[in-house]
């Protein structure tokens, strides 16, 4: 199963495709053979990469690995696959009702830009209040609903509409 | 595994609300912990000291090993009942380290009405020796206590689960090989007297130490014989002619001392292996929690949060992350133990109920213990989620949680309403260990709730008489209802009445849940298999 590396903020989807004799590796669409004696701890060590010797050097901090190699500091972070995955589904425009509930109160308005997770308005069903917050970044198109109205499942609540840059 | 990507943002208004709130609440609740542990009338001490007798706090610390933890349980109780005046139901239990070995400690505290038993003190006794009981710990008694409160005598005495319970359960710990040893300080009257009978070992002060079916006084009325607490059931009568009592101890040190060699003895049991990896801090800072916890018992939160500031390195394998998304649920460590963790995330529907039910039966194929994070208001009502059938999928937890054959326990980190607090391992479903948050609320429906249902009724009975609607009357019901709900459901009365084994401040929970899991590897897992499952 392919993993996803962050290398300074990039992402790279790394496969291994065969552990032995040499670890062999897909990054994106560049194919490597690594051939590297100690793969584990920190420090400096040997690497060998497409016939081509490297000496790196290699730290921790947290989930964090830093690689040092030919004079320049890569910062590497690893993605749960899970994780990733299970954000991976399409958000969509349209925020609707998950149940039955009051409309307690509208934390945005028509024309506001929201980013990923901003509050959009909090409501109140089964004695619990939730606040709804945005699916993606957008642009508040529209809110079907005010405050202290009631509303039924799959109304719909708040519409978005994508940023054009 | 992964770790949980927190989005909590601590420079928020919402989270400076919160933080502040919190920190009042939890600097409220360790006065109150400190008062009811430390505050005693003069007089009382003053006696303790002229009879040479330690305070009950002074005496485990001498007991227990220096520098391991020792927790503490239901350190409120009863802070609700008599008008305050048996602090923690008068008694100490917890579960502490003696010598080495893990086991539970109850100590009557003398300090309070000579350590007399009312019915709350029952109640503390017996849950601790049921805990005894379903996680094998062995058992050391301190005892002091002048015997049963009289007055409160109905409610201490015949019931199922009062007096005699501490007896059969001491019984039943013996019989299933769990040690007991009892250190007699001062009087054991009455049915006090078979807790050291009912040990399997007994250790008693010379001078102060007493033990007797009835002292002096009641022998005097009921057969007229005039006899000295010393030659009626003191040190020396029990240890040299009655062997009712097995080591002499010339002062309440040596007593100790005795005691922990005796525990010193006991074979270490082998534990239940539970799987266990190596202890990792949570990445994120468990005192973020304070900023989490709403001030407001109707909000809800993002349960992973709290998990993050819980569990080892914040990491968190979520199981079933896309469905049934208002139960959280999925493997963590803590403490390096492995546990499966289920938390609300809002009300629970026919999928969460199902997802629930199944991760359930996932842990306990696994052997993995369950945590359960409460902040529940229900399972869905209305026609389409009875059609859909709610109701039998929230039999369907129930009855997967209730059969589990590994351990539970149940943290209380907010609203505990209606049925949810059942799916979710209530206090009526055994959960091993079972702490409350000071934010807590518990009843079968919320404050707001009822007090609306109860002044509707009232106007509906107001129109039915033909009688004007006064909205003083109304408002008078409405507020009435509500001030008794709100005394009822805070989690002060639930701790007062042991609906819980304590109060617990949020940060401390990582640590609680660890002496827990600890404590419970001392038995083996319970019987595997379920009933009948209504599909």
């Amino acid at each position: 199963m392919p993993t996803q590396l962050t290398l300074d903020g990039i992402t790279s989807e790394v496969e291994i495709i065969s552990r032995r004799p040499h670890l062999n590796l897909r990054v994106d669409d560049l194919l490597c053979r690594v051939e590297e004696p100690q793969t584990r701890g920190e420090g400096p060590f040997d690497i060998t990469i497409n016939q081509q010797h490297h000496r790196v050097w290699r730290a921790r901090e947290g989930d964090r690995i830093h690689v040092h190699l030919d004079g320049k500091t890569y910062s590497v972070g690893y993605q749960e696959a899970v994780r990733a995955a299970a954000q991976s589904g399409h958000a969509s425009n349209e925020i609707r009702a998950e149940m039955p509930g009051m409309v307690v109160e509208l934390r945005v308005t028509m024309g506001d830009e929201v980013a990923l997770g901003d509050p959009l308005l909090v409501i109140e069903s089964m004695k619990m209040q939730i606040t709804v917050a945005a699916p993606r970044a957008g642009l508040i198109e529209t809110i079907h609903v005010e405050p202290n109205t009631s509303f039924q499942k799959g109304t719909l609540l708040v519409l978005l509409r994508a940023v054009v840059e | 595994m992964a770790r949980i990507q927190s989005s909590l943002n601590p420079g928020s208004a919402e989270f400076r609300r919160n933080y502040l709130a919190s920190k009042a609440r939890v600097a409220a609740f360790h006065a109150q912990q400190d008062t009811a542990r430390h505050v005693r009338p003069a007089r009382d001490v003053e006696r303790l000291a002229k009879q040479g007798k330690l305070l009950p706090r002074e005496r485990l610390e001498r007991l227990l090993d220096p520098g391991t933890p020792f927790l503490e349980l239901s350190s409120l109780a009863a802070n609700m009942a008599y008008g305050g005046e048996s602090p923690g139901a008068s008694s100490i239990t917890g579960i502490g380290v003696v010598s080495g070995r893990e086991v539970m400690l109850h100590a009557d505290d003398s300090s309070i009405k000579g350590g007399a038993w009312y019915p709350h003190t029952i109640k503390k006794i017996v849950r601790c020796l049921d805990i005894a009981l379903e996680n094998r710990l062995p058992v050391v008694h301190l005892c002091d206590s002048a015997g049963g409160f009289l007055p409160l005598q109905s409610a201490l005495f015949p019931d199922k689960h009062m007096a005699g319970r501490i007896f059969r359960n001491q019984s039943l710990l013996s019989k299933l090989g769990v040690k007991q040893l009892s250190l007699v300080f001062g009087h054991c009257t009455a049915g006090g007297a078979y807790i050291p009978a009912l040990s399997d070992y007994a250790v008693i002060v010379r001078g102060t130490g007493a033990v007797f079916l009835a002292g002096p006084p009641l022998v005097k009325a009921a057969t007229g014989e005039i006899v000295s607490v010393d030659d009626l059931g003191g040190c020396d009568l029990h240890t040299q002619i009655s062997g009712s009592c097995d080591y002499p101890a010339a002062s309440e040190i040596e007593a100790i001392a005795i005691g922990r060699e005796i525990v010193a003895q006991w074979e270490r049991t082998p534990k239940t292996p539970f799987q266990r990896d190596a202890v990792e801090a949570p990445y994120y800072d468990p005192d973020e929690l304070h900023g989490i916890i709403p001030d407001d018992i109707k909000r809800g939160f993002d349960m992973r949060e709290v998990i993050a500031r819980l569990v080892d390195g914040s990491r968190f394998h979520e199981y079933q992350p896309a469905y049934g998304t208002t139960l959280v649920c999925g493997y963590a460590n803590l403490w390096g133990y492995k546990i499966g963790i289920l938390a609300n995330n809002g009300v629970l529907f026919n999928d969460s109920a199902l997802k629930g039910a199944h991760f359930i039966e996932l842990c306990n194929q696994n052997g993995t213990p369950l945590v359960f994070l409460q902040n529940i208001t229900g399972y869905m009502v209305g026609r389409e989620y009875e059609a859909r059938g709610i109701t039998k999928d929230g039999a369907k937890m129930i009855m997967a949680q209730s059969c589990s054959r590994v351990p539970k326990f149940t943290v209380m980190c907010h609203g505990s309403f209606g049925a949810g607090n059942y799916g979710m391992c209530g206090r009526a479903f055994d959960a091993r260990f079972l702490f409350s948050w000071p934010n807590h609320q518990i009843g079968v429906m919320g404050g707001e709730q009822a007090a609306r249902t109860l002044a509707e009724v009232k106007t509906r009975q107001l129109e039915r008489e033909g009688l004007a609607l006064d909205p003083s009357v109304i408002e008078g019901v409405y507020q009435d209802t509500l001030k008794a709900y709100q005394e009822q459901l805070s989690a002060y009365y639930a701790t007062s009445e042991l609906w819980d084994d304590g109060i617990i401040d949020p940060i401390d929970t990582r640590n609680a849940l660890g002496v827990a899991l600890s404590a419970a590897q001392n038995a083996p897992l319970g019987e595997d298999g379920y009933g009948v499952f209504r599909f």
